[in-house]
């Protein structure tokens, strides 16, 4: 099953692609509880979230990832205004992984 | 550190053999160690040029499908199009597995959708509107195939640290120490050998007199 957290249009476009499991979360609170819901779903394979949304729960996210199962895999997206500048979250891990990144693979 | 002995070793013959053996298979665990490390690494650029072209591809699309979004919410207001929304059919379970790469398992994902007949009406929705769910869809498979190509860096990435761990362990601590042990059990046993030989001698000089 795929879950979307993000800003209202973000939801609604989804929702078009024909994905109903979208919560709107617009600030930290509802960020959480979206989050919170969806932990406790069972068979949630795939959360979209915006980045926006991701920076706000970045400690949750990141504790729920540390139980090192194979799915959920979180998907950080732009919203609609933009990608965010800043060094995402998977470029993170490459780095702690292998220490620099060979110029050729940078995004 | 690196000189530090172990401090169970006796020095005795018999654990100078078995100290000679732990350190012969941990030298041939470290190199296999290490194999392992460079195939997981040479695998890991593999995935992440991948991951980039598709990154790249997916923030396309996404700002391609807002601006067709938005244009059609100016259009038809945002809550109808989130009641449009509605008679959308769900895109249902995806379907989900996983692969082995050398051992460390990655997640697979079926980023095929399947078609299904759009039972929206048409007479209340504009050319925007298909343009926006045709847009969506196309993010969502885009989505999907990152969510893979993501998931698998995660876990590969996770599987190079414990590794590189593991190399660092043998190579900094285990090995040297087993080393030191090895050359402090030699030196012990050749160092009674000396004393026994002059031991040997004296005797024979007191006997001799």
């Amino acid at each position: 099953m795929i879950a979307v957290i993000g800003d209202r249009d973000t939801v609604i476009g989804f929702a078009l692609s024909g994905v109903k499991n979208g919560r709107v979360a617009e600030n930290k609170e509802e960020a959480k509880d979206a989050l919170k819901e969806f932990m406790e779903t069972p068979n949630i394979g795939i959360v979209i979230i915006t980045e926006k949304v991701a920076e706000l729960i970045r400690k949750e996210l990141d504790n729920w990832k540390n139980q090192k199962t194979l799915y959920p895999v979180i998907v950080e997206i732009p919203d609609k205004k933009g990608v965010m500048e800043r060094e995402d979250r998977i470029e993170k891990i490459i780095r702690r992984a292998v220490g620099v990144v060979p110029e050729e693979l940078r995004g | 550190m690196p000189e530090e002995i172990l401090e169970t070793a006796k020095p005795t013959r018999m654990e100078l053999l078995a100290l000679r053996k732990k350190k012969t298979l941990a030298e041939k665990g470290h190199k296999l160690l290490t194999e392992k490390r460079d195939a997981l690494i040479s695998r890991f650029f593999d995935i992440i040029k991948q991951r980039n072209e598709l990154r790249r591809g997916l923030n396309l699309s996404i700002s391609g499908a807002f601006s067709s979004l938005i244009d059609t919410e100016m259009l038809m207001g945002q809550n109808r199009i989130e009641n449009m929304s509605y008679a959308i059919p769900d895109v249902g379970e995806i379907q989900t597995g996983m692969v082995n790469i050398m051992g460390v398992h990655v997640p697979l994902i079926n980023s095929k959708i399947e078609e299904r007949k759009q039972n929206y009406s048409y007479i209340e929705t504009n050319a925007k509107f298909d343009e926006a769910v045709e847009k969506f869809r196309d993010v969502l498979c885009k989505v999907l195939r990152v969510a893979e190509v993501e998931g698998s860096i995660e876990r590969l990435a996770f599987e190079i640290e414990k590794t590189k761990r593991r190399v660092n362990a043998l190579e900094h601590i285990f090995i040297p120490r087993l080393k030191a042990t090895v050359k402090y059990i030699e030196m012990s046993l050749e160092e009674r050998e000396r004393e026994d030989f002059f031991r040997r001698k004296r005797i024979k000089a007191v006997i001799q007199k």
